[in-house]
């Protein structure tokens, strides 16, 4: 029985584990709401007089409003409203200005009386924490009960937290997985999103992150297919995603997911651990894939969406739809993306309402490539995570020769996504100091001043220069050392 | 006003309803948010987010004072206009001089300017240098103003003139607010003040106020200085708890199911040093204590970040917060204060671009059509210091009379040399102002001339007064929820 559970349980912790016990943590323990976990605690201290006299206590929680004279000493407006207003409040206003002042105050059971009469009007009174005995004036031992409670919650779904606990629940609220934070866009990104192609990419970890994806959502259509990755699979927070970090050049959002329908909460964010993406986009049209590709594209093009503000709730729709059928592209400019690498982190200028996504477009091409490989290749991080060093894909600008059809030899500076990490960065930089020195004013053109250039291509140098004197020593440590 | 008299319950349960036996099969209700809008204003937001590329510190202050003269003048020349033109002092026409310089003894006019206040007692850096060689410790004051001795100036591109006269006394005035004053220059070659004017409330836009019957609230919460030790108040768990619903009977609930935001307005993190570390300080260690990267990682102490981390994603779960930083947090220091890093915070990170987000301070914010002004109090604290008299909302009202919620930047409150504008100034009221980290709670409902009206909030700091501020989106109406433990010596 229901009874005996809690009964027992509170027995176990309190009587014989000499623990205390807050109706929050008592809800997650026994999985039920928190107003009936203060009533469990109320039906176990009125029990426990006379089971286990003098070994249970209770602290209790008033909330209401508290008379004038007992209000805490820092409440000016409460004095001032007593005496005749003063110069500091209009007449007019103060007399419109009513503040009403609510009070959650936490009693061991012997104040209880006592501080009940300090309230002019009581709201609720409810068993707060039960303990073996009665607990310090700072309540500090409580803090342990938090400290379990929010271990429990941080790995459920914000959505079942509410349901099971009735925490009041946010539509807005999504957690998403570790390693996969939303890169949250700058505004300028946003704006940009025309297609541009994309030179294939060396084969990645598809397998990997294929799998990573569907765990990370539910499909919402099971597809009749055998598939062998886990349908509906839940989250998995201690999934490795070290190739999903933040290193990449890449630019994702949330998908807005207000308005969708309830399935949709354990849609995994976008990550920005990859480089190229499907992207759905409602006005694009749609490339057809073969049906047998069909169910990776969705995991894929769950991962990424587009969205215009007002339009979400149809674009959702309609993605489903189109899930089965089909890849499409979005697409942003390189520079920013670059931007958005320098300002990791920081979100501004987010509608908490609007999602704005953005995603690298993909070589429509590579459409007829085979296609259970291509979405992978487009879409998974193309080295192994080396260490703490960034790595992925980097825009560089590249000299192309060509010869034009008059048979002269031109030359196009076009940008091209090409992979790098950190390391090789720095092992380049030492080999050829002279030959990345051409390409570094390209490279600092979007520096305010012509001056800065110079001075940040000279540092540049100097710190190669360094790194060369240091014999090739490659660690930051050298910096500080000296 | 009549507290006393009994308020009559609007809950339908006993209060002592939770005080019963469970019952087999109940259900409980659930409540749920409402889906709102909750955006930052990004015109004034970005200027106050400076990008690291473009961030350069070459340039002098003296382009922001330039730019607030600029934009300041014409509008304190349009009320200074509407106020004196035609009048006529001494059968004397007073007229507007456009140049400071420019003013003739005996002459009765009108000069625009910027006020400079040279304080003897302000800290100066010279002084003290010069007072390192001295054994004398520095006496810490809580206010520099020395009303004696303090000479109250007005510049302009031109130049500058000495103030006087009993008007320019009674008046609060900051050095770097952009004033209008009326009167003559006098035989020692200052300006006699006979009126003085101010730019007045910005334009307010017009609110959409919801037709709706369910109420919407903004809540404020600020120095909740969350260390992570042992000994940390409990209070805050609390404020958590009744924020996330779980607090309280069902009217709780109810009512805290009403708020739609969340901002935590500074200094969320304790800059106490655990006891720990303290114990780890003497001398024979500190030698000893590896230094890797130019400091001793050792004696960081991570707790704070991480109970203030592990508290706001629980709360990111149920509703949506805005983390500002204070003079205390881990940001820059000068104003305007940058976001702080999500990094900082990884466990609420996950919340990012969904319901967690990080701002500036200071910060604009429209919720539901409400236009809100957040500083982390640092601008008011300044004024404090260099002005007598301690009527807080008093000096938030004349900053935005000013037209500028930081006046001081870049006196005395450190700021970035901002070279293209002045993103301190207000080009509209807003109709929530609220400054954190105040010592006391305080609230007053501001009227402009063009029917304006601004919520004014003193947010007291919850680390000392557990209260946090509610503010309703419709009505602008305030309420003050208090968290305490009884028997804490409180009260």
């Amino acid at each position: 029985m229901v009874n005996d559970l809690y009964n027992n349980f509170l027995a176990t912790r309190i009587v014989h584990g000499q623990e205390a016990i807050t109706y929050r943590l008592l809800s997650r323990e026994l999985k039920v709401h928190t107003a009936l976990a203060k009533r469990y605690l109320f039906a176990f201290h009125a029990s426990s007089l006379s089971l286990y006299p003098h070994k249970v206590h209770a602290t209790y929680i008033i909330s209401g409003q508290k008379c004038p004279a007992t209000t805490i000493s820092g409440d000016v407006l409460m004095s001032d409203i007593s005496s005749p207003p003063s110069t500091q409040l209009d007449t007019d206003v103060a007399l419109e200005d009513e503040i009403v002042q609510t009070t959650f105050e936490l009693v061991p059971e012997e104040e209880l009386e006592e501080a009940k009469s300090t309230f002019r009007k009581i709201d609720c009174i409810h068993v707060y924490s039960l303990e073996p005995i009665r607990l310090p004036k700072d309540f500090i031992t409580l803090a342990e009960c938090g400290r379990r409670v929010r271990d429990i919650d941080l790995d459920q779904d914000p959505e079942a937290i509410s349901k099971t606990y009735g925490v009041i629940s946010e539509p807005s609220a999504k957690r998403q997985q570790l390693g996969q934070v939303a890169y949250v866009q700058p505004k300028s990104a946003v704006k940009n999103v025309q297609p541009k192609s994309k030179p294939p990419h060396p084969k990645p970890e598809i397998k990997q992150e294929l799998s990573l994806s569907t765990k990370r959502r539910p499909l919402s259509k099971p597809s009749s297919k055998s598939s062998p990755f886990p349908v509906g699979a839940t989250q998995n927070p201690d999934r490795p995603t070290t190739n999903e970090d933040e290193t990449s050049s890449d630019n994702i959002k949330k998908e807005k997911l207000e308005s969708t329908p309830p399935k949709e909460t354990t849609l995994p964010v976008m990550k920005s651990g990859t480089t190229q993406s499907a992207v759905m986009k409602k006005s694009k049209s749609t490339i057809p894939v073969s049906r047998s590709s069909s169910q990776v594209s969705q995991e894929l093009q769950t991962m990424f969406s587009s969205s215009e503000d007002e339009n979400d709730g149809d674009e959702e729709e309609e993605e489903e739809e189109e899930q089965e059928k089909s890849v499409t592209v979005g697409t942003e400019t390189p520079k920013d993306v670059i931007g958005a690498i320098h300002e990791s982190f920081i979100s501004d200028d987010i509608d908490l309402s609007i999602d704005i996504t953005n995603v690298k477009s993909e070589d429509i091409e590579m459409e007829t490539a085979p296609p259970l490989e291509e979405p992978g290749e487009q879409v998974a991080d193309i080295s192994p995570k080396k260490g703490a060093h960034r790595r992925g894909r980097r825009k560089v600008t590249k000299a192309i020769h060509t010869k034009d059809a008059n048979g002269f030899l031109t030359t196009k500076y076009e940008e091209v996504w090409e992979s790098y990490s950190e390391s090789d960065e720095e092992t380049i930089n030492l080999s050829k100091p002279a030959s990345t020195r051409s390409s570094t004013p390209i490279k600092m053109s979007s520096s305010p001043a012509p001056t800065k250039e110079k001075d940040v291509a000279g540092k540049k140098e100097n710190g190669r220069k360094k790194k060369q004197a240091g014999g090739g020593q490659s660690s930051l440590m050298s910096f500080w050392n000296k | 006003m009549n507290i006393m008299a009994p308020v009559a319950s609007t809950s339908t349960l006993d209060s002592g309803y939770l005080l019963s036996d469970p019952k087999e099969d109940e259900t409980f209700p659930m409540f749920e948010r409402r889906a709102s809008s909750r955006k930052l204003i990004s015109k004034y937001n970005d200027e106050f987010v400076l990008k690291n590329t473009e961030k350069t510190y070459e340039q002098q202050y003296a382009s922001l004072y330039f730019l607030r003269l600029t934009v300041l003048k014409p509008r304190v020349s349009k009320v200074a206009a509407e106020a004196w033109n035609g009048m006529s002092i001494l059968n004397q026409e007073v007229k507007a001089v456009d140049r400071v310089l420019d003013v003739r003894q005996g002459e009765f006019c009108w000069i625009v300017g910027t006020v400079y206040i040279e304080m003897t007692l302000k800290p100066n850096i010279l002084d003290e240098i010069t007072k390192e060689f001295w054994t004398t410790a520095p006496i810490s004051k809580d206010k520099f103003a020395d009303p004696e001795n303090d000479a109250i100036m007005l510049e302009d591109e031109s130049g500058r003139v000495n103030l006087v006269g009993s008007t320019i006394k009674s008046e609060l005035l900051v050095t770097g607010c952009v004033v209008a004053v009326l009167g003559s220059e006098t035989t020692s070659g200052d300006f006699d003040v006979v009126d003085i004017r101010f730019p007045q409330l910005a334009p307010q836009l017009p609110r959409k106020m919801s037709t709706g019957h369910e109420r919407k609230y903004v809540a404020v919460v600020s120095g909740l200085e969350v260390s992570g030790d042992v000994h940390e108040s409990y209070e805050t768990s609390m404020l958590f708890e009744y924020l996330m619903g779980e607090l309280g009977g069902s009217d709780d609930s109810k009512h805290a199911s009403e708020i739609i935001h969340v901002i935590v307005a500074g200094n969320s993190f304790s800059n106490r040093r655990s006891p720990l570390s303290r114990d780890e300080e003497s001398p024979d260690n500190s030698q000893k204590r590896k230094k890797k990267y130019g400091y001793d990682s050792s004696s960081y102490n991570s707790k704070p970040t991480e109970a203030l981390d592990s508290l706001l994603a629980d709360l990111s779960a149920s509703v949506s917060v805005d983390i500002m930083p204070g003079d205390q947090d881990p940001t820059n220091y000068s104003y305007p204060q940058q976001p702080i890093n999500a990094a900082l915070v990884p466990r609420s990170r996950r919340f990012l671009g969904s319901s967690f987000r990080s701002v500036s301070n200071p910060c604009w914010w429209d919720i539901e059509g409400l236009r809100i002004l957040g500083t982390g109090g640092q601008p008011i604290d300044d004024i404090f210091k260099y002005i007598e008299g301690d009527d807080r909302l008093q000096m938030m009202e004349t900053c935005l009379r000013w037209q500028h919620c930081a006046p001081t930047a870049p006196d005395t409150l450190w700021s970035y040399p901002f070279r293209d504008c002045d993103p301190f100034i207000l080009n509209e009221t807003p109709h929530l102002f609220f400054a954190g980290n105040q010592p006391e709670f305080k609230t007053k409902i501001v009227v402009g001339e063009d029917g304006q009206r601004v919520r004014l909030v003193a947010v007291p700091k919850f680390s000392e007064t557990g209260k946090v501020v509610l503010v309703d989106v419709d009505s602008l109406a305030a309420e003050v929820v208090t968290f305490a433990l009884n028997g804490t010596g409180r009260d």
